[in-house]
């Protein structure tokens, strides 16, 4: 097996993975605001409000790490297309299944979650991938092929890792690093970016 | 640490997999492989990947992973275990040069704990490396078992 293990270095290009016109950001604002708007504590908080102060079954904690990464996706509904927002928020929901759950398991990270959700705004990311948590409660995305995969786990603040396998001759080759999100389409380049996430 | 019995390398090891550490498709959530998330160190594993010796339980077949599986789910707090989790089934040998083609010197030992006599440990494991964990998920652990084919009582 043919292993090469890559580091990239932190990019020093400012954040870029969502281009706004002046326009299109007030209309963002307003939304978020909107959005805002309907999740405020109150200053008299409700009992759905103060159940989440106390101390939570492993059911409400379920609850509350989905619709905390359901709201927050909310607020940038408009760029998430029907389709994906639908199959992304069964996905969530799929991973946090009462029924399944190990006990003891961290739920969501919603720091991943956001990482997750810009790569695909910024189109860094894109087709059907699997989803699936690691024990910090990151998420990690699987695009596989049949000769090649693609796994991704997004970190906090617009972090990656990535892992690039393949079958060459009957030989494994894998390919690891890390990198910031707005480095991946570079960083992925020699590995046939665009093919991962059209189907290719 | 107290210095453990090493499993025969030619012995077997399974590990617990849920529903959330498994790679399943977006669509359709038909199972399609185990996730490198599943080979991550959870604080219950306090100190090594927590698995389960198969041949403890008897000649490595559906009912020794049976008696292994039941005696996992009563180690448990909650003494339940969901229907699409999976058990990854491994052969220690295999476990091994895993390890060393990543420099790490895994051992895979007994360590049996109250409810599971045949509990075991891989030590001196670490989850940093994206490329180990992914080759113990599509390589190493390639045996699945679901939970809800085992029939469990």
């Amino acid at each position: 097996m043919n292993v090469l293990h890559h580091h990239f270095s932190e990019s020093t290009e400012t954040d870029s993975y969502v281009s706004l016109s002046i326009d299109d950001r007030f209309e963002t604002n307003k939304l978020a605001k909107n959005v805002n708007s309907l999740v405020e504590v109150s200053p008299k908080p409700t009992t759905f409000t103060r159940s989440f102060a106390k101390d939570l079954t492993e059911p409400e904690l379920l609850f509350e790490a989905t619709a905390k990464a359901k709201i927050w996706a909310s607020c940038v509904a408009m760029r998430l297309g029907a389709e994906d927002r639908t199959r992304i928020f069964r996905q969530i929901d799929r991973l946090h299944d009462v029924e399944e759950w190990f006990h003891g398991d961290k739920t969501l990270s919603l720091e991943s979650f956001k990482t997750l959700i810009r790569s695909i705004l910024s189109k860094y990311v894109g087709g059907k991938p699997s989803l699936a948590l690691t024990a910090s409660g990151n998420l990690t995305g699987l695009w596989q092929f049949p000769t090649k995969r693609l796994t991704i786990e997004f970190l906090p603040k617009d972090r990656v890792k990535f892992l690039f396998s393949q079958t060459i001759n009957g030989s494994d080759e894998r390919i690891a690093g890390d990198t910031n999100l707005s480095r991946l389409p570079q960083v992925l380049d020699p590995f046939f970016y665009e093919n991962w996430f059209n189907d290719g | 640490m107290t210095a453990r019995k090493p499993l025969p390398p030619s012995d077997h090891v399974m590990r617990f997999v849920p529903k959330s550490r498994q790679y399943r498709d977006a669509d359709t959530d038909q199972f399609i492989c185990l996730a490198e998330g599943a080979f991550t160190i959870r604080e219950s594993d306090e100190g090594g990947l927590s698995v389960t010796w198969i041949e403890y339980y008897g000649v490595k077949n559906i009912d020794s992973k049976r008696c292994a599986a039941i005696a996992f789910r009563a180690s448990l707090d909650s003494q339940r275990l969901g229907g699409e989790g999976v058990f990854a089934s491994a052969k220690v040998d295999d476990i091994l040069k895993a390890g060393r083609e990543f420099e790490k010197p895994l051992r895979v030992v007994h360590d049996p704990v109250p409810q599971n006599p045949g509990h075991a440990q891989i030590r001196q494991f670490s989850d940093d490396d994206l490329m180990l964990l992914d080759v113990l998920a599509t390589e190493v652990f390639s045996e699945i078992d679901r939970v809800s084919t085992l029939n469990l009582p």
